[in-house]
C-alpha cells in the first residue's frame, strides 16, 4: 500500500487540442464552477485552471490554448510545450495529457496527437464531435483507434455529459499506470540524431527533435546560448541534410502520412457523405455583398441590445451607489472620512461595477456568435479592410466593441493569436469613441455648435458628432500603421482562419465565458480603479480651505438655511424656491472655492501655460486632469469648477449657460468659443482619460509597460489634435 | 495538366497539391493543417483572403504567400475523395 501522503496528492491533467474541437465545452463539463483564469508571467497567454474530485482525490485541470501543432514560433506558443514537458516552475507537470480529438476531422487532429505521443507522458484521448462525424458517414472505430495508438480513447458528448464519468475513471487509471513508450513516426536514423543531440544539450528528446525540425530559429535562439551548442545543432542538421531529411516538408510529410494511414484504418471513407448544410449557409453568409449586409444587420442588433439592455441595470447601479452614498452622508459627521467613503470608495466601486452590464451583455452575444461559428465568417468578411491598416479580420470585432466601451473590446482581443496584432488592437481600441465620450460631446455641441443646416440636409451639430467619431477612427488607422512599422514590426502573421461548421451554441459554455470575463474585469481591474478613485478624491479634497474662509462659507450657508426654514414656515412657494436657489448657489460656491484650492486646482493653474495654446484656461485644464479616472467625469468637474454644483450633467441647462457666459478673468472676453469647444472635444476623442481601460490593458498584457505607453501616446496625440484644431478653427472663424 | 499556383484556381475548381515550396509562417501553418503533397483542395472563394476546402475543413487565408503552393487542377470528371456534386458557387472572379 502506498502512503497516505502520496494517495492524497493532487493530480494534474493538461487539456490539449486543435481549436474548435469542443475543448472548452469539455473543460467546462469536467470542472463545472471550479474554474479560474490567470496569466502565465511574461507572456500574454491565458492560464485557465479547473478542478474536480474523483476517487477521493483532487484533480487539477489545465486548459492549454487551442493549437494545431507543438512547433513553437513565439514565447506564447512555447508556453504549452513547456507546461507539457514540466519545464515551468509556476505550473505542476501534468500527470496525464488529455488530448481532445475531433472525430469529424480525424486526420488533422491526429497530427497534433502524433506530437503529444512523443512526449513520453500518459495520454488519454477524448473523442469529440462523434455525432457530427456519424452524420457525415465518418464514424470512427474507437477500439481500432485505441489499439493502434496504444492509449485509451473515450468518446464523449460533453454537452449532455455522456462519457464523462468513464473519462474520469480512465484518467485515474492512466495517471497510476507507467507512461507508454513514446510513439515516434520518424525514421530510425533521424531519431538517433535527435537522441544524441538531446544528450549533448541536456534537453528533453522532444525539444532536441524540434530544434532539428524548426528552421526558423526561434527555439534555437531561445534554448541555446552557448556557441558550441549551436555548432552541435548545425552539425546534426548538416548530417540529416546529407541523408536527405532536410526538405521543408519533412515533418509534415511524415506526420500526415502516419495520420492518413491511421485514419484510413479506423474510418470507412466509402460511407462519407458531403457536408452540405454549412456550405449552403456559407454561400450566403460569406457572399461579398449579401454576407456583408447580413453582418451589418447582426452588428446593428447586437449594439442595439448592448445599449438598450445595459441602460436599466447601469442606471440601477448608479442610483444604488448614490443611495448608499446618501446613507453614508446622513449617518456620518461632515469630514474627511465621510467624503472619502461617499465619494472616493463608493464612487470607485460604482465606477467598476457600472461597466458590468455592458461587458456581460456584449460577451453573451459575442459568445453566442463565436460558439455557433459565425465570428470566423465576420473576420473573413472584414479581413480585406483590416489588412489595409496592417491588421487582420480578427481585430474587427474587438475594435467594433470598443465603440460601446473599450474594456470589453480589449478583453475580446483574446481571439487574436498573433501577439503583435493583438497588442496593436489593444493600443488603438481606446481611440474608438466609446459611450463615455457622449456626455462630453453632447454638452459641448449643444452649447457651442450652432443648430444650422448645411446644404439643406445635414445638421451642423450631427456632423460635428460624426466628425468626432471619424477623428478617432482616422487616428486609430494611422497609429496602427505606425505601430506595425515600428515598435510592433515583424513578419506578417500566419493569418489562417478555420471556418468551423455551423452548430447550435452550447449555452453553458456561452454563459461561463460571459461570467468569466465579468469576473476577470472586477477582480483584475477593480482594485486599480478603486485606488485611482481614492487618489483623485484626495487630490480634490486636500488641502482644505483656510479655516477663516471655510467659516465664512459655513456662516453664509447657515444664514441661507435659516432663511429657507423661515420661508418654509411661511409656506410661500416663490419664497421657498428663491431661498433654495440661493442656498444651492452658496453651496456650489463653497465647493468651487474648495476645488480651486485643492492640489488638483493648483496643478491646473500650474499647467495653464501648457493648455493656453489649446484655448483653455486653468479651470478647463483642471477639469481635464480631474477626468483621469473616467472621461465623463469632466462634465461634473466643469460643474464644480464653474460653481454650478456637483450634480451637473450634460443635459443641465444651467451648466450650458454658465459655460456660454464664462470669461477670461483678466480681459473679460468669452472663455468658451467654438474653437475652444472643438479643441476640448478633439482632446476627449483622442485622450486616454480612463483608469478602467488602463487597468484592463495592464491585466490583458500582463505588464505596466503597455498601459503607460498607451497613456503617453494618446495624451500627446490628444494634445496635438486639440492644438491643431484650436489654431486652425481660430483662424477660420477669425476670432 | 500543368502546375498552377493555388491562387489561380477559380471558384469551385478542385485540384491536388503538387508541391509546397519553402515559405513563410503561413505556409508552415497550412502544412501542419494538411496542405501537403497529394492533398485535395477546392477553391470556395478566390481572392485575398480566399476560402478553400481542404480535407473536410474550411480554411480562410490571404493569398500573398500562396505562390509557394503549386497545384494540379483536377479534370471535372475526376472522382473526388470528397465525393461532391460540385461546383456551384454564386460568384466568379
Amino acid at each position: 500500500m502506498t502512503t497516505l501522503a502520496a494517495e492524497s496528492r493532487v493530480r494534474t491533467v493538461a487539456l490539449v487540442g486543435n481549436p474548435n474541437t469542443g475543448k472548452s465545452t469539455l473543460f467546462t463539463a469536467l470542472s463545472g464552477i471550479h474554474q479560474r483564469v490567470g496569466n502565465y508571467p511574461g507572456v500574454t497567454v491565458e492560464k485557465k485552471l479547473g478542478s474536480f474530485h474523483h476517487a477521493g482525490r483532487r484533480w487539477l485541470l489545465l486548459d492549454l490554448p487551442g493549437t494545431y501543432s507543438l512547433a513553437p514560433r513565439s514565447p506564447d506558443e512555447l508556453v504549452a510545450v513547456d507546461v507539457l514537458l514540466g519545464r515551468r516552475a509556476d505550473t505542476p507537470p501534468p500527470d496525464v495529457i488529455l488530448a481532445v480529438v475531433d472525430a469529424s476531422n480525424l486526420r488533422r487532429n491526429l497530427y497534433l496527437l502524433s506530437q503529444l505521443l512523443e512526449l513520453g507522458r500518459p495520454v488519454v484521448v477524448a473523442l469529440t464531435m462523434n455525432d457530427v462525424a456519424r452524420g457525415r458517414g465518418l464514424a470512427v472505430d474507437v477500439e481500432g483507434l485505441a489499439a493502434r495508438l496504444g492509449v485509451p480513447v473515450v468518446p464523449v458528448q460533453a454537452r449532455s455529459g455522456q462519457g464523462l464519468e468513464r473519462l474520469r475513471q480512465i484518467l485515474a487509471a492512466a495517471a497510476d499506470a507507467p507512461p507508454p513508450a513514446p510513439l515516434n513516426p520518424f525514421p530510425e536514423s533521424f531519431r538517433r540524431e535527435a537522441a544524441s543531440l538531446a544528450d549533448t544539450l541536456h534537453l528533453p528528446p522532444f525539444l532536441a527533435e524540434r530544434l532539428l525540425l524548426d528552421a526558423d530559429g526561434f527555439l534555437a535562439h531561445r534554448l541555446l546560448d552557448q556557441p558550441n551548442a549551436r555548432t552541435a545543432l548545425q552539425d546534426a542538421r548538416d548530417r540529416l541534410a546529407a541523408a536527405g531529411f532536410a526538405a521543408a516538408d519533412f515533418e509534415a510529410e511524415v506526420r500526415h502520412d502516419w495520420a492518413g494511414r491511421l485514419a484510413a484504418a479506423v474510418v470507412d471513407p466509402s460511407q462519407a457523405r458531403p457536408v452540405t448544410a454549412s456550405d449552403r449557409i456559407d454561400r450566403l453568409l460569406t457572399h461579398p455583398v449579401a454576407g456583408t449586409a447580413i453582418l451589418a444587420l447582426i452588428l446593428l442588433l447586437l449594439f442595439q441590445a448592448v445599449f438598450s439592455w445595459a441602460q436599466a441595470p447601469m442606471e440601477a447601479i448608479e442610483s444604488t451607489v448614490a443611495a448608499l452614498a446618501g446613507l453614508v452622508e446622513s449617518h456620518l459627521p461632515d469630514g474627511a472620512l465621510r467624503s472619502l467613503l461617499a465619494e472616493g470608495v463608493l464612487g470607485g466601486i460604482g465606477a467598476v461595477i457600472v461597466f458590468l452590464p455592458q461587458i456581460l451583455i456584449l460577451f453573451f452575444f459575442l459568445g453566442l456568435l463565436e460558439d455557433c461559428g459565425y465570428l470566423a465568417r465576420a473576420a473573413y468578411l472584414m479581413d480585406y479592410w483590416m489588412a489595409k491598416v496592417g491588421l487582420s479580420g480578427k481585430s474587427f470585432i474587438p475594435l467594433l466593441s470598443s465603440f460601446a466601451c473599450a474594456i470589453p473590446g480589449i478583453m475580446a482581443t483574446r481571439v487574436i493569436e498573433d501577439r503583435r496584432d493583438r497588442l496593436t488592437t489593444i493600443l488603438i481600441a481606446p481611440l474608438m469613441s466609446c459611450s463615455a465620450r457622449l456626455p462630453v460631446y453632447t454638452l459641448l455641441i449643444a452649447a457651442f455648435v450652432p443648430d444650422r443646416r448645411i446644404w439643406g440636409i445635414f445638421g451642423a451639430q450631427g456632423l460635428t458628432l460624426l466628425a468626432m467619431y471619424l477623428v478617432g477612427i482616422a487616428a486609430a488607422a494611422v497609429v496602427a500603421l505606425l505601430l506595425k512599422r515600428t515598435a510592433l514590426r515583424g513578419d506578417a502573421p500566419a493569418f489562417v482562419l478555420e471556418l468551423p461548421s455551423y452548430k447550435w451554441p452550447a449555452w453553458r459554455v456561452v454563459a461561463w465565458r460571459m461570467l468569466e470575463r465579468g469576473w476577470v474585469f472586477v477582480q483584475g481591474a477593480g482594485t486599480t480603479i478603486l485606488a485611482v478613485s481614492i487618489l483623485m478624491w484626495a487630490a480634490l479634497y486636500y488641502p482644505r480651505l483656510p479655516a477663516t474662509v471655510a467659516a465664512q462659507h459655513a456662516e453664509r450657508q447657515a444664514e441661507l438655511e435659516t432663511a429657507l426654514a423661515a420661508a418654509e414656515a411661511a409656506g410661500d412657494p416663490a419664497a421657498i424656491e428663491a431661498a433654495q436657489a440661493a442656498l444651492d448657489q452658496a453651496r456650489a460656491a463653497a465647493a468651487g472655492a474648495q476645488s480651486r484650492q485643492s492640489w488638483l486646482g493648483r496643478a491646473g493653474r500650474w499647467i495653464e501655460p501648457l493648455v493656453q495654446p489649446l484655448g483653455w484656461d486653468w479651470r478647463i485644464g483642471t477639469a481635464a486632469i480631474a477626468s483621469f479616472p473616467a472621461r465623463e467625469v469632466v462634465v461634473a468637474a466643469l460643474g464644480v469648477l464653474f460653481d454650478v454644483g456637483t450634480d451637473a450633467d450634460e443635459s443641465s441647462g444651467r451648466l450650458r449657460e454658465t459655460l456660454q457666459t464664462a470669461s477670461w478673468p483678466d480681459s473679460g472676453r468669452p472663455l468658451f468659443t467654438l474653437p475652444v469647444a472643438l479643441s476640448l472635444m478633439v482632446f476627449f476623442a483622442l485622450c486616454m482619460q480612463c483608469a478602467a481601460t488602463l487597468a484592463v490593458i495592464r491585466r490583458e498584457t500582463n505588464s505596466w509597460r503597455w498601459p503607460i505607453f498607451a497613456f503617453a501616446y494618446m495624451t500627446i496625440l490628444a494634445y496635438l489634435g486639440a492644438l491643431v484644431t484650436y489654431q486652425i478653427a481660430t483662424r477660420l472663424t477669425g476670432s | 495538366m500543368t502546375e498552377l499556383p493555388l491562387r489561380a484556381l477559380r471558384a469551385g475548381d478542385r485540384a491536388w497539391v503538387e508541391r509546397v515550396a519553402a515559405g513563410g509562417s503561413l505556409v508552415r501553418r497550412l502544412r501542419e493543417m494538411g496542405l501537403h503533397q497529394g492533398a485535395e483542395v477546392r477553391m470556395v472563394r478566390p481572392g485575398s483572403p480566399c476560402i478553400i476546402h481542404l480535407d473536410g475543413q474550411t480554411l480562410c487565408f490571404r493569398a500573398a504567400e500562396l505562390d509557394a503552393i503549386l497545384v494540379r487542377p483536377a479534370p471535372a470528371s475526376a472522382p473526388s475523395r470528397e465525393a461532391r456534386p460540385q461546383p456551384a458557387e454564386i460568384d466568379s472572379p
